[in-house]
């Protein structure tokens, strides 16, 4: 209904998540420096009792997808995410970041080991500063979802599945038996299970909303 | 640094970008980042404002176009 104004908000977090500096025209991009002020937003309005958070992602900056998946992991309103077409790479943290994740039969996600590229000067401390970042993002994963950091390194730098690099794709259930997502899902049961964290109180007149409780 | 699964030449394959042509429109404590574009509307690049629930305003969100003399969009 035209003018109906949504308690819960809804967060897309779509094609590469831009941070630091601005991407190609051609490529479709979430933009960071939007979405922490908006968690901020969230976290203060009284009218908004949840957010969702919909994943179409193929990665992107990582202090901007680790900035987002912190803010949403600090937030004290509940939260839910749903991996819908892919979950990618820095997508992974912001997923997992929610108080619950969902993840559609078709969806994938991509664990793979970062990379550094152009002009690097190659001593030991470019390697240890990878690996310091790296396990940042190992670390965060781990500590938001229900995977140990040993299956975590093992899908993340398994050889022989991507063509390019190492590292797994996971469909839908299997990011699930992992540990990584809670459960299978779309759009019925994040709004559901948002309803179930946060549910609406019946209105004083005794008029029904929707996600209200009986 | 990128942690993507795209090839990295092809997010940052900047060929054929023109530069923006930017300007910052400043109201009360709201600034307004836009892009003047070729049919001489403004798009949205960037909202600063010290007000969180700026950002939230529907018509405020990047990549929305806000017409130059600041008339709301209803």
């Amino acid at each position: 209904m035209p003018g109906w104004e949504s308690d819960i908000y809804c967060v897309p977090i779509i094609g590469q998540i831009e941070g630091h500096f601005i991407l190609p025209q051609k490529n479709k991009t979430t933009k960071y420096e939007h979405i922490i002020p908006q968690l901020v937003a969230i976290e203060q309005n009284p009218k908004i009792r949840g957010l969702l958070i919909v994943l179409n992602t193929v990665g992107g900056d990582i202090e901007a997808g680790l900035a987002i998946a912190e803010m949403v992991a600090s937030l004290s309103k509940p939260t839910v995410s749903l991996v819908l077409g892919g979950g990618h790479s820095i997508g992974l943290p912001i997923a997992v970041a929610t108080d619950y994740s969902f993840i559609a039969e078709t969806a994938t996600i991509t664990i793979h080991p970062i990379r550094l590229t152009g002009q690097i000067i190659s001593v030991p401390q470019t390697y240890e500063y990878l690996d310091k970042m790296q396990d940042r993002i190992i670390r965060f994963i781990v500590e938001n979802s229900d995977i140990t950091e040993e299956k975590l390194r093992e899908l993340m730098f398994r050889t022989g599945e991507l063509v390019r690099d190492v590292g797994t794709v996971l469909i839908g259930k299997e990011a699930v038996n992992v540990g990584l997502v809670n459960s299978l899902g779309g759009l019925r049961e994040g709004i559901a299970m948002l309803n179930q964290l946060a549910p609406v109180p019946p209105a004083p007149n005794g008029e029904k909303k929707p996600g209200s409780v009986k | 640094m990128l942690h993507t699964i795209y090839p990295l030449e092809v997010v940052l394959d900047y060929e054929g970008d023109v530069e923006p042509n930017l300007k910052e429109l400043t109201f009360g404590q709201m600034t307004l980042v836009v892009e003047r574009l070729e049919s001489g509307e403004h798009r949205l690049v960037r909202l600063i404002s010290p007000n969180p629930q700026d950002y939230l305003i529907g018509w405020l969100q990047p990549g929305s176009i806000v017409i130059s003399d600041f008339r709301r969009q209803i």
